[in-house]
């Protein structure tokens, strides 16, 4: 009896963990695309009165900001100051993919993101100033979509992680 | 200089940078400048001429087998030579050149967009020609002694045709210059003096130089006299009226100048009306002229410096 027990709680506190981790994963996208469009607001700053170039701009948001997209703004910054032949597009594209496991984002929001580096760097402030707009607008409807989402899934996650536990006890008993 | 020739590569494609790799162990002590053109052979520049480059990296005089640049390979230069942050190098870019590290200049050339009479920006770049930094220490030794006499610096208009070095015995000059414990300013107005990258000379100019670059070389001057109280303003190309008023501004205000200008004689250069003021008085004490051999390639200086007493 004892044993069922202490099956029964470890089998609740996993699937409740399960859920927590799949809220947090929910809630997570929704941090990351808040620190996307920060680094949107620094980067326009960056651009349009100090003129910094893409590899300083980023040295420096990457500063400001940490976890996952701290590293990503890093490992572009660096390759591009040691690099600066470096295939723009290609460099984003890299970025995501090697800390792809560590990003909540959706493919959809990464798109959003290589879209935008596509034509980044190409052209005058102005030009600059016009992607980075399209990007802050596309990233707030992500964001929207996902605290939209976070609201609805974070309560649902936990319920379902305990309630998973608990039918699994049920059946095992 | 063949690791500050490397720098170059830093900012190719990955397939320029393999041939040009190979081509600069080949030749790269010669080479003065590297042309990319829109669909047509990679060439480089030396003395002796101009050669195009093969697929193996290797120079010929024939167009067979040569690497043909891709629009897209001058894309890319274009965008590395701008740190791919074109915006940020825009006030460069409308004056047609833009300085890489290693102090090397790339001009541009092709489609520009003019806005309200001036130039607003490059659209379409057709060609791209980097001119390899040559800095020569000791390219001044033989002018030293006749620019500096008792610790003075003598006003000297330096007078050489195009390519035959006037640039680099300035630059060589204002080091030893300065290095004498003389403050040094020196309006650069095209970047080839100093050849700052991100605030940082890329050409040696000595310990008591201060520079201003890109700005015109009457602003320069006298900002430099105002704020940074030199004893000796140094400037390359004097070619306008507009030059030679901002240098005999300096000369009424107890500073040395020497300066730099195109051309083969002192006659020639007596000939333009402008420099009629800038010569004898408080004005320039002497001309060199430098001669065809005057200036050679490595890294001594040989030949005849003619020396024209006023």
């Amino acid at each position: 009896m004892i044993i069922k027990c202490f099956a029964g709680i470890a089998i609740l506190i996993g699937c409740g963990t399960l859920g927590i981790l799949f809220a947090a994963k929910s809630k997570m996208r929704v941090r990351q695309l808040e620190q996307l469009q920060n680094m949107m607001m620094q980067l326009e700053f960056n651009i349009d009165f100090l003129e910094l170039t893409l590899s300083e701009s980023l040295f420096r948001i990457a500063k400001t900001t940490d976890g996952v997209v701290k590293d990503i703004f890093l490992y572009i910054a660096e390759r591009l100051r040691k690099n600066p032949g470096s295939d723009m597009q290609l460099l984003w594209n890299r970025a995501f993919s090697k800390y792809q496991y560590d990003l909540a984002l959706s493919k959809e929001d990464v798109l959003i993101l290589t879209d935008f580096s596509k034509t980044l760097g190409c052209g005058s402030r102005e030009n600059e100033k016009n992607n980075i707009k399209v990007t802050q607008m596309r990233i707030k409807l992500a964001l929207d979509e996902a605290n939209h989402e976070a609201k609805k899934n974070v309560k649902m996650y936990r319920g379902l992680g305990f309630l998973t536990g608990i039918f699994m006890i049920i059946l095992l008993i | 200089m063949k690791a500050r020739l490397m720098e170059i590569l830093t900012y190719m494609p990955d397939n320029l940078r393999n041939i040009l790799f190979k081509t600069f162990e080949i030749i790269g002590d010669e080479i003065q400048e590297i042309r990319i053109r829109n669909n047509l052979p990679l060439i480089i520049g030396t003395q002796k001429g101009s050669y195009v480059v093969l697929q193996s990296g290797e120079v010929s005089n024939k167009s067979d087998k040569a690497y043909i640049t891709k629009p897209v390979d001058v894309q890319r230069i274009f965008r590395a030579v701008c740190e791919n942050s074109v915006y940020a190098y825009n006030e460069d870019i409308k004056q047609g050149f833009v300085t890489i590290r290693g102090g090397h200049r790339v001009g541009i050339s092709g489609r520009v967009v003019m806005q309200a009479g001036y130039i607003e920006t490059f659209r379409d770049i057709s060609s791209l020609n980097i001119r390899v930094a040559r800095e020569i220490i000791g390219a001044a030794n033989l002018i030293i002694d006749k620019v500096v006499k008792d610790s003075k610096v003598i006003n000297t208009l330096i007078v050489a045709p195009p390519l035959e070095g006037k640039t680099t015995v300035l630059r060589d000059l204002t080091r030893q210059i300065s290095d004498m414990g003389i403050k040094t300013a020196v309006a650069d107005e095209r970047g080839e003096i100093a050849a700052l990258y991100k605030g940082i000379p890329q050409n040696n100019v000595g310990i008591h130089t201060d520079v201003i670059e890109n700005a015109p070389k009457a602003e320069a001057a006298l900002m430099l006299l105002r704020t940074m109280s030199p004893q000796l303003i140094v400037t390359d190309e004097i070619s306008t009226q507009h030059d030679a008023l901002s240098i005999l501004q300096c000369f009424g205000m107890g500073v040395s100048v020497v300066a730099t200008t195109h051309g083969c004689s002192a006659e020639e250069v007596m000939k333009r009306a402008f420099f009629k003021q800038l010569l004898g008085g408080i004005g320039f004490k002497q001309i060199i002229i430098l001669k065809k051999d005057t200036i050679c390639y490595g890294t001594e200086v040989k030949g005849e410096v003619v020396v024209i007493d006023r």
